[in-house]
């Protein structure tokens, strides 16, 4: 256990000098917005916001079109320390022209399938995974020279057969059921309660929005939007409980007959272990025939 | 005078002398400035730096295509030409969207870059006096620009006219928009104006708080 050092009485004062600083420069550094009882600028978020206004003077020149919401009511944000609240989140998040163009043509789309090979260590294993509307989903990847893993969700529940390579059968159910076929925008379009805006996280490279939706099966997920494309780059999948079962994290994305197709999937453990990396070298995007 | 006294006075005065830099590094929190309806300290901090490029940013802390803004320009100009010491910038959030001091903070955390100082307006006058300077008809925040090594601000009230500016505004010039990557080319060529030595940074000396 730590046990705090006796501190000499000499250096007493010059410690109690280092305190008094910040209480002194929030008195100095604001001449006609004295600092009230909660001194801001100390760190952690609060929703109440720093100091309260005095005299009118907050915002006092700014047009009320641009304040929206003195109270912050309309913030969001979660309690994880790399969130940062922003106003209107979700209205930003759907109003936005980033996506809509793709979001329109997924709507004509009735299938995807993908491609590729998932690597798991220094193995290798072709993969093919075939999407459909509503919501369907189905896994198959070769095992062995007589093996096979399969998986899928369908009208008739998830089913899994065979040993999922990289991850866990319980990991594979979890990214079954919370499967979407339409991305979160065009969900949000349909329902926007069903999301609860969380702020933004700054991701390698990118700053994301952070929407937390409750999925089918009890399972709840996280989804990390690239703000600039609207791209799904990182999903948080966890049970019920909030326990994190698996982070998912599509990259790569290219336009594929008019829509956004991650041409690469990560699969990390809650604490960050790459579990397995999927690579698709082709994506087909089906329509109905009109 | 009393030891004790003495004590407390050094005290102070140590940490006062602290560098701001040093204080961005160490500390989870980035310090911010906070700035009276004068922008006395801002002009102050501004003409500090004659010689250097200057950006000043006037964005809302809790604006998200803001925050994008800031993290574009993280990745494009600032992870890339790191601390360049002929390169000070001055981010001054303002309370749009209800924005509040105490979002300042997690916002400012976007750029990192020592000699960046971020500092909190709370009546919103920035925008009002840059949108006077542009000459447009609406309230100027999300809005980046960047000074060259000549820019003084002389005028009491009004900044200067920006030698370059972006946007993210409807209503503003669409060729304007904020594009990180032509934002990073602009700081360049203003650099290529400074002799590439470096010099003790003057970065905004201000009453800082964190």
């Amino acid at each position: 256990m730590f046990k705090s050092p006796r501190i000499s009485k000499s250096l007493n004062p010059v410690l109690a000098g280092l305190v008094l600083l910040p209480l002194t420069q929030v008195a100095l550094s604001s001449a006609d917005t004295p600092a009230a009882d909660n001194p801001a600028g100390t760190g952690s978020y609060d929703p109440a916001g720093g100091r309260a206004p005095v005299d009118g003077a907050y915002a006092s020149e700014v047009p009320p079109e641009a304040i929206d919401s003195q109270d912050q009511t309309t913030l969001a944000a979660d309690k994880d320390e790399q969130s940062i609240p922003v106003a209107e989140e979700i209205d930003f998040v759907r109003d936005n022209s980033f996506r809509k163009t793709f979001e329109e043509s997924l709507k004509t789309v009735a299938k995807i399938d993908y491609y590729g090979t998932r690597y798991v260590d220094c193995e290798q294993y072709p993969l093919e995974i075939h999407t459909a509307r509503p919501n369907q989903v189905s896994v198959l990847m070769k095992t062995g020279d007589s093996s096979r893993f399969e998986a899928s969700k369908s009208n008739q529940g998830i089913r899994v057969r065979g040993t999922p390579q990289g991850l866990g059968v319980a990991e594979q159910r979890a990214l079954l059921a919370t499967f979407d076929f339409d991305t979160p925008i065009i969900e949000l379009e349909k329902n926007s309660h069903a999301f609860k805006p969380l702020g933004m996280e700054k991701l390698p490279g990118m700053l994301t929005w952070k929407l937390e939706s409750a999925r089918s099966g009890g399972y709840r997920q996280i989804l990390y939007v690239d703000s600039h494309h609207g791209d799904i780059v990182k999903v948080s999948i966890m049970s019920a409980q909030g326990a994190h079962i698996l982070e998912v994290a599509p990259h790569d994305y290219r336009e594929v007959d008019g829509i956004r197709v991650p041409f690469a999937i990560d699969y990390r453990s809650p604490d960050g272990t790459v579990l397995a990396n999927d690579r698709f070298e082709r994506v087909a995007v089906n329509r109905p025939r009109s | 005078m009393s030891k004790y006294l003495m004590s407390l006075i050094i005290g102070t005065a140590l940490l006062a002398l602290m560098p701001l830099g040093a204080l961005a590094a160490d500390a989870p929190q980035i310090p911010y400035v906070v700035l009276d309806k004068s922008l006395s300290q801002l002009r102050a901090d501004f003409n500090a730096n004659v010689g250097k490029v200057r950006m000043l940013y006037i964005v809302g802390p809790t604006c998200g295509i803001c925050l994008r803004g800031m993290s574009d320009l993280q990745e494009a100009v600032y992870s890339k030409k790191g601390d360049d010491p002929r390169m000070v910038t001055f981010v001054i959030h303002v309370p749009t969207l209800g924005a509040r001091e105490a979002n300042v903070g997690p916002a400012s955390r976007l750029i990192s870059n020592r000699h960046t100082t971020q500092y909190w307006e709370e009546t919103g006058i920035t925008g009002k006096l840059m949108q006077q300077v542009m000459g447009v008809d609406k309230y100027v925040w999300d809005f980046w620009t960047i000074y060259g090594p000549k820019a003084v601000w002389s005028d009491e009230r009004l900044p200067p006219l920006p030698d370059f500016w972006q946007h993210q505004l409807n209503g503003l010039p669409a060729e304007k928009k904020l594009d990180a990557n032509v934002f990073a080319a602009k700081v360049d060529e203003f650099l290529a104006q400074i002799p590439a030595a470096p010099s003790p940074g003057t970065t905004a000396a201000a009453t800082v708080k964190f």
